[in-house]
């Protein structure tokens, strides 16, 4: 085939012991921070192929490559005291912690309640305080508008119990496409790059939807439940969210799905034999071109970028979108020129 | 005392990894470990200042203390939206065992804790020291864990009792019952009232003092409704000689009047005019050296809270047909019109943001002026070092007033009540008066309880005050508008306690939460 394909595939299973993780600790203990320690062991096992193929011939060489990547990991084993560790928790974020590590599941999955329906009517609430054993099925103040989290376990009521694990930061799977190539005096790039099947906790929704400060509300808020505007996903407006309608919850997990032209650019070379003696031979080479990164994204995401970065720094916490600030796009027109 | 709170906290945040093979324990020469330091009296000394240190910390004093007593009780009302949510969860009584502050106020007290007991440990053994000094250490670190506590178990109620500073993170323990945890308060504070002086040289003022130790007492057996015991210690601070009422209310909460002759015990700041530090917890990352008390209530700052309607309308006055303005209320709240900035402003409507009061029926903008540093500046956003008054005399003088009632000596509660009432800056006319009556027990127990809220407003005692007297039976109608029984009695567990605590589940989390 002269060379004009190429393949490779790859199979990976790997197990790492003693994972350097922080320990939680219980703060009656009263230590200042959590100390490092080997308390882990996962796996990470998947698929990796890549593709080529290469076109020569006078005028017109390219070649294009695509990557496929497909990654799953499990935690082993945790030997810390409770078997967790959570982590992400953040006060302007909901308060509670984000992301739960424990045995059988993804590195540091998604953790919280699930939420139910909004509820329609004060009957509805009635009639499920009537059946909770301490009179509230969530609190006393849980009024029409207000989410309806799923009470997992059955006793009736709404609490720290009813948390599960709602997904993870790790893709199904990810993928990759590059083409790059000349015609004539022109070169051109293409990149294409994306993930599927990723959650990413949307922190960004928790400020623009929770209502939780003054500022910085989205204009979902226009939707919120009123007694006339009943079919809406967005809770009922009211201060100090006493239902904890902004707790962690699915409410604000999203798919991280996307496709996005990383990086585009085409230029084109003034031939050398024409602009040699123009110049003296004092110019060899004269390149222009115009690129852009990030020129454009697909994705469902409602977030910023569903290329979320880290912010506050902590460990665990990949996939959690605080607002941090977002991938700029670039476009750039240039110049290059040789002596 | 100020110049050298510095924080040896990079101490405590060492933590042990537990690890078999004896040959890996290799001390590191160039760090600090319990094991190496603590030789003599300046180690003891800086180790028993990491202590303080937390107490002033943004968990603690500076920020979350101040908030959390102030929002559980029912002289705050909300300064508008820009109050932050899990601040106003607590305040309408609809927090969670996710709330920020309830997680601040448990990790910042049981960190003291955490501190005193690494210095009670280590202190008996420390070569080098005078036994005096020893034992005044000993006595600081124990009136702190006291005080640690005694917060916690009125908080929280049962909770995890830790006598010896804890190694490794394995070390938690289940939650005791609320009457060990006060047991171990006592215990404490009997200690330190016999091995703490009745004061210090200037350079070491803010530091515990005998005093503080007695008053400490008072107020746990006030908590236990033994008004017996409560009253033997009130009576050691009255009969020392060391206090006496200052003239000038405003002295009393200002940075002119730190350390007067009115003064038990006070949270050291910096002088004002250095800066806030967001991040200062004392965790070996940074120190708190100013609070941000000031900016927080600011009138023309962020007014994050106002007083409420309730205390606001509770102080005598001429119309409601009392003989006089009580003067306490001028001195304790910045009205729309008042000078400020040393008489240079003027505190006009519209530099004031947020939420509107209604005082005699007149809406108005009222906003808290004890602890607000615009007294002596003009200032959108302003941090200040004054000090945190945490005990004073007219505060034992009402103590002591209560338990004396309570004894069936109504004589001398209303006289004690009277001499509180009759500071110069103040002088109130003495009850009973033409609206407070003072005829049986309850009417001076009524008389005691209304004394207390407006002498000590915004001074964080009114949530505890009002604990106490709901436990045991002194209140006449419940002053927590949205109090639900077997719930708001007690704050919740935080979530990361239960969730990271093997001895704890869901089951032992406070009812209602």
């Amino acid at each position: 085939m002269n060379n004009k394909f190429f393949l490779s595939t790859e199979y990976y299973n790997r197990e790492t012991d003693g994972l350097l993780l922080r320990v939680p600790i219980p703060e009656s203990i009263g230590f200042s921070s959590s100390p490092l320690a080997n308390v882990g062991s996962m796996r990470n096992y998947g698929f990796e192929a890549a593709l080529g193929y290469n076109y020569s011939s006078a005028k017109f060489n390219w070649s294009l490559a695509g990557t496929f990547d497909i990654t799953r990991n499990e935690v082993l084993s945790l030997a810390t005291a409770n078997a967790t560790i959570d982590a992400g928790a953040n006060g302007d974020f909901g308060g509670f912690s984000i992301t739960r590590t424990q045995e059988g599941q993804p590195i540091q999955s998604f953790f919280g309640w699930q939420v139910e329906s909004i509820f329609q009517s004060q009957a509805e609430i009635d009639a499920l305080n009537d059946k909770a054993p301490d009179g509230f099925y969530q609190n006393d103040k849980t009024a029409p508008g207000d989410i309806k989290f799923r009470d997992l376990n059955g006793d009736g009521r709404v609490n720290a119990d009813d948390r599960t694990f709602l997904g993870s930061f790790l893709p199904k799977f990810s993928y990759g496409l590059n083409w790059d190539g000349s015609y004539k005096n022109f070169d051109f790039n293409l990149y294409l790059q994306g993930v599927h099947g990723n959650k990413i906790y949307n922190g960004t929704k928790v400020i623009g939807q929770g209502m939780l400060r003054l500022f910085n509300a989205s204009t979902d808020v226009l939707d919120a439940w009123t007694p006339q505007n009943t079919d809406t996903d967005v809770p009922r407006a009211i201060s100090g969210d006493p239902n904890q309608n902004s707790r962690t919850s699915d409410r604000f997990l999203e798919d991280g799905s996307y496709l996005r032209v990383k990086n585009i650019s085409i230029g084109y070379t003034i031939p050398v034999d024409k602009i040699g003696g123009l110049t003296n031979n004092v110019i060899s080479k004269i390149r222009v071109y115009v690129s852009s990164q990030n020129l454009l994204t697909f994705t469902q995401y409602t977030g910023y970028d569903p290329e979320v970065g880290s912010r506050f720094g902590g460990l665990l916490t990949q996939g959690i979108d605080y607002a941090q600030f977002p991938q700029a796009r670039t476009f750039t027109a240039g110049l290059n020129v040789g002596f | 005392m100020k110049k050298f709170l510095i924080a040896f906290s990079i101490l405590f945040f060492g933590v042990i990894l537990s690890c078999n093979e004896e040959d890996l324990d290799k001390i590191n020469p160039n760090g600090v470990t319990f094991d190496t330091f603590f030789n003599n009296a300046d180690e003891l000394t800086s180790g028993v200042n990491s202590i303080y240190a937390l107490v002033q910390s943004n968990s603690l004093v500076s920020r979350e203390w101040f908030f959390t007593h102030d929002l559980r009780g029912d002289e705050m009302a909300s300064g508008g939206g820009q109050l932050e949510t899990p601040r106003n969860q607590l305040l309408i009584g609809v927090h969670d065992p996710g709330n920020s502050l309830v997680n601040s106020i448990w990790r910042g007290w049981y960190r003291t804790i955490h501190r005193a007991n690494v210095i009670i440990s280590k202190a008996p053994d420390v070569a080098n020291i005078n036994d005096d000094l020893r034992n005044r250490l000993l006595g600081e670190a124990r009136f702190l864990r006291a005080w640690a506590y005694y917060e916690i178990a009125t908080f929280f109620g049962d909770a995890p009792i830790y006598l010896d500073f804890v190694q490794t993170v394995e070390g938690s323990v289940n939650r005791s019952p609320q009457n060990e945890v006060y047991a171990i308060a006592i215990d404490d504070l009997k200690f330190a009232q016999g091995a703490l002086p009745a004061d210090y040289d200037n350079r070491n003022k803010g530091r515990a003092t005998r005093g503080a130790a007695q008053t400490l007492l008072a107020r746990v057996y006030l908590q236990l409704g033994d008004y017996n015991n409560a009253k033997i210690e009130l009576e050691k601070v009255v009969n020392s000689g060391n206090y006496s009422l200052i003239d000038n209310y405003l002295d009393l909460t200002n940075e002119e009047g730190e350390f007067n002759a009115e003064s038990i015990f006070e949270v050291v700041y910096a002088p004002s005019g250095g800066a806030y530090n967001w991040g200062g917890d004392s965790d070996g990352q940074a120190v708190q050296e100013e609070t941000v008390r000031t900016q927080e209530y600011s009138a023309i700052g962020w007014r994050n809270v106002i007083p409420s309607n309730k205390i606001l309308n509770i102080y005598e006055r001429v119309s409601k047909g009392d003989a006089k303005d009580d003067p306490r209320y001028d001195f304790t709240y910045w009205l729309e019109g008042d000078l400020f900035n040393n008489g240079n402003s003027v505190m006009t409507s519209d530099r004031i943001q947020g939420n509107t009061s209604i005082v005699d029926g007149v809406e108005q903008k009222v906003s808290w002026q004890k602890y607000s540093v615009l007294y002596k500046l003009d200032a959108g956003f302003a941090t200040s070092g004054i000090n945190q008054r945490i005990m004073r005399y007219a505060d034992v003088l009402l103590l002591l007033a209560e338990c004396e009632n309570e004894l069936g000596n109504s004589g001398r509660a209303i006289q004690l009540v009277n001499q509180v009432r009759a500071r110069p800056s103040v002088e109130m006319p003495p009850i009973p008066t033409a609206t407070i009556p003072a005829g049986t027990q309850a009417e001076i127990r009524k008389a005691i309880q209304r004394e207390r809220m407006v002498e000590l407003a915004g001074e964080q005692t009114r949530n505890f005050d009002i604990l106490r007297w709901r436990k045991h039976g002194k209140l006449d109608q419940e002053p927590i508008s949205y109090f639900i029984a077997n719930k708001h009695e007690l704050l919740p567990i935080p979530q990361s306690e239960i969730d990271n605590n093997p001895n704890l589940s869901q089951a032992d989390q406070n009812p209602g939460y």
